[in-house]
């Protein structure tokens, strides 16, 4: 996603802005723990596509992509790259 | 069945082993993590009695618990009241504070942070009790003054903002469950979803009604990872749904008309625990043509009194007939029933075994709640000549302007008609001439923001609507205020209302005034 300007450090304090309640270090997987839930997830991938222009597809919309700060760098980052296909 | 029969002297867990002796190898509850058959179920409630004992839970005390989407936080809750405990579901994050305050409240022996009641989980509060910040309470149970055979108390913020402990006895959560299942008729192979959380009496007591008849629990974690709920659809074969208005919306949002593709599979479709409003009941018409589509009016209070089957019926104002076990009345402001009509409204009131048996240490508050069995409700409405429950409005959402009196549904149904609009809201602006003014506060859809005409909004309202009832000013919001259950918070469109002076906020138009 760096070539979208924002790189993993930014990314991650981008998460604590948008969602500053969210224990981000937490060891144990983040929707399995409580710490985020899914009504959380809806307010970032708002927040994600108002700023960013990052889309997340309802296919990817699963608890697994959002267990940890290192899933969701990963998922946006495979969205923000097919993104940029798709424009291209 | 015979189901008055069934009210006497069962709780939903004996229910529940009697189906594990009968049919033991049913799927009761499936979750992401585990499925269990009504044998392992009972198996697993059994195990908690025994780790419940050894924590010295007794009858009569309270557990208190942190609700988690799971099967085993059902089966926890079975195992506290086989014990004659009291079970008190806390939501998944409650804040310290409300923590400390329920706790303060019902003095739980116990606090469960997970349900596996592994030591390092549970927090045991001993006689010289004290809340988990470490401030000692009394000694005493609480209040001393509990009724017997109370199961559950279900701790709800009601429109005043202060926190309620409802409570209910397992007479009334069996009867509740009949008022499911006798309702939606429930096919032998029913496997229902559940997305809403168990700790809200909606997911709950639609968990029961499945228990009550041997059917299969499917639950899943809200709406929003759409992706995850429909692995569990297809994953367990689900044929039946238990969903909020806001669930839809969300699943409407983000995935568009993927429901639609289940239209074969689905048997019922069943919404609680807010109004649903006429363009969502004409796209759910259109995506599952051959379901059943049930609409549920309910309170904690008095659970799932009444039921309306929307396939065929587009009455705006009818939210069903009376459940099985549901008698239902039109009081007026002092509690004495009245005749009542589309002209003449009262407060819509319920008795029944389902109703709550009070509220935790609130005797004052369940005397102006409960009168004569009934529980009134803060809703207008009136009993058609057909015998259907009709609601207008909630007691404190109809507009008053110059003695005029404005259901906002009625409003806003019309205004959803003009299309383009994600939501709307019709709340309340003091007025110092006329008392209240009606101001309307709309969402239009994404990609209509920048286009949205609100004059054009007026003239289609004053084509529909008498002069009364239209806005004298429409205003555009990027969203309503909504609990977390997706109910519409219309005093806090108030607020917002009442903080508009002439400043610009958003775009707005000014009606006919």
């Amino acid at each position: 996603m760096e070539r979208n300007g924002m790189d993993r450090a930014e990314f991650y304090a981008f998460l604590s802005q948008v969602l500053p309640e969210v224990d981000w270090d937490s060891p144990a997987a983040l929707m399995e723990s409580g710490e985020l839930d899914s009504l959380d997830v809806l307010m970032f991938a708002g927040e994600l596509y108002e700023r960013m222009r990052i889309e997340i597809p309802s296919s990817q919309l699963k608890a697994e992509n959002f267990a940890s700060k290192e899933t969701i760098w990963m998922l946006v980052s495979a969205c923000a790259e097919n993104g940029k296909k798709t424009q291209i | 069945m015979d189901h008055k029969a069934m009210l006497t002297g069962k709780s939903m867990a004996q229910i529940l082993f009697s189906h594990a002796e009968n049919r033991p190898h049913h799927l009761c509850v499936a979750d992401p993590d585990e499925a269990m058959t009504y044998a392992q179920m009972a198996q697993r409630i059994r195990e908690k009695v025994q780790r419940l004992q050894q924590l010295k839970v007794r009858s009569g005390d309270m557990v208190a618990a942190v609700c988690v989407q799971r099967g085993d936080h059902l089966a926890l809750e079975f195992a506290v009241q086989e014990l004659g405990a009291v079970f008190v579901p806390l939501e998944k994050r409650i804040p310290a504070e409300a923590l400390d305050r329920i706790c303060r409240t019902v003095q739980p022996a116990l606090v469960v942070r997970r349900t596996d009641l592994k030591d390092e989980n549970i927090e045991l509060m001993p006689a010289g009790r004290a809340d988990p910040s470490g401030q000692v309470l009394s000694e005493n149970k609480p209040g001393g003054k509990i009724p017997e055979d109370i199961a559950t108390i279900l701790f709800t913020t009601g429109t005043t903002g202060t926190s309620k402990g409802i409570m209910i006895s397992h007479r009334a959560e069996v009867a509740v469950a009949q008022n499911v299942f006798y309702g939606t008729e429930m096919e032998e192979d029913t496997a229902e979803l559940i997305p809403a959380p168990v700790n809200h009496s909606y997911g709950l007591r639609h968990c029961f009604g499945l228990i009550l008849g041997g059917r299969s629990i499917v639950l899943c974690d809200g709406a929003a990872m759409a992706e995850d709920l429909f692995t569990m659809m297809d994953r367990w074969k689900v044929n039946a749904l238990s969903l909020t208005p806001a669930m839809v919306n969300i699943l409407l949002h983000l995935t568009g008309d993927r429901l639609g593709t289940y239209a074969g599979r689905i048997r019922y479709l069943q919404l609680g625990t807010a109004g649903v409003d006429g363009s969502m009941k004409d796209k759910l018409r259109m995506l599952l043509p051959g379901s059943r589509l049930y609409q549920y009016y309910s309170s904690t209070e008095a659970g799932c009194a009444c039921i309306f089957d929307f396939r065929e019926d587009r009455s705006p104002r009818r939210v069903g007939k009376p459940a099985v076990n549901s008698v239902f009345a039109v009081l007026d402001n002092t509690g004495k029933e009245i005749r009542s009509d589309a002209e003449h409204w009262g407060y819509l009131a319920c008795r029944g075994p389902m109703n709550m048996s009070g509220y935790f240490q609130d005797p004052q508050l369940t005397r102006e709640t409960v009168i004569d069995g009934f529980v009134r409700s803060r809703d207008l409405g009136y009993i058609d000549e057909e015998g259907y429950i009709c609601f207008v409005a909630r007691e404190g959402d109809v507009i008053n302007c110059g003695g005029s009196k404005i259901a906002p549904e009625e409003v806003e149904a019309e205004a959803m008609r003009f299309g383009n609009l994600r939501e709307c809201a019709l709340c309340a602006k003091e007025d110092a001439l006329l008392g209240q003014v009606p101001w309307l506060f709309v969402v239009p859809e994404k990609d209509c923001l920048s286009t949205f005409d609100g004059s054009a909004l007026l003239r289609f309202l004053a084509g529909r609507l008498e002069r009364y009832k239209l806005p004298v000013r429409i205003v555009t919001a990027a969203q309503l205020p909504r609990n977390a259950m997706g109910k519409l918070q219309r005093g806090r469109c108030m607020e917002l209302a009442a903080g508009y002076g002439d400043e610009q906020h958003g775009e707005k138009w000014d009606g006919p005034g």
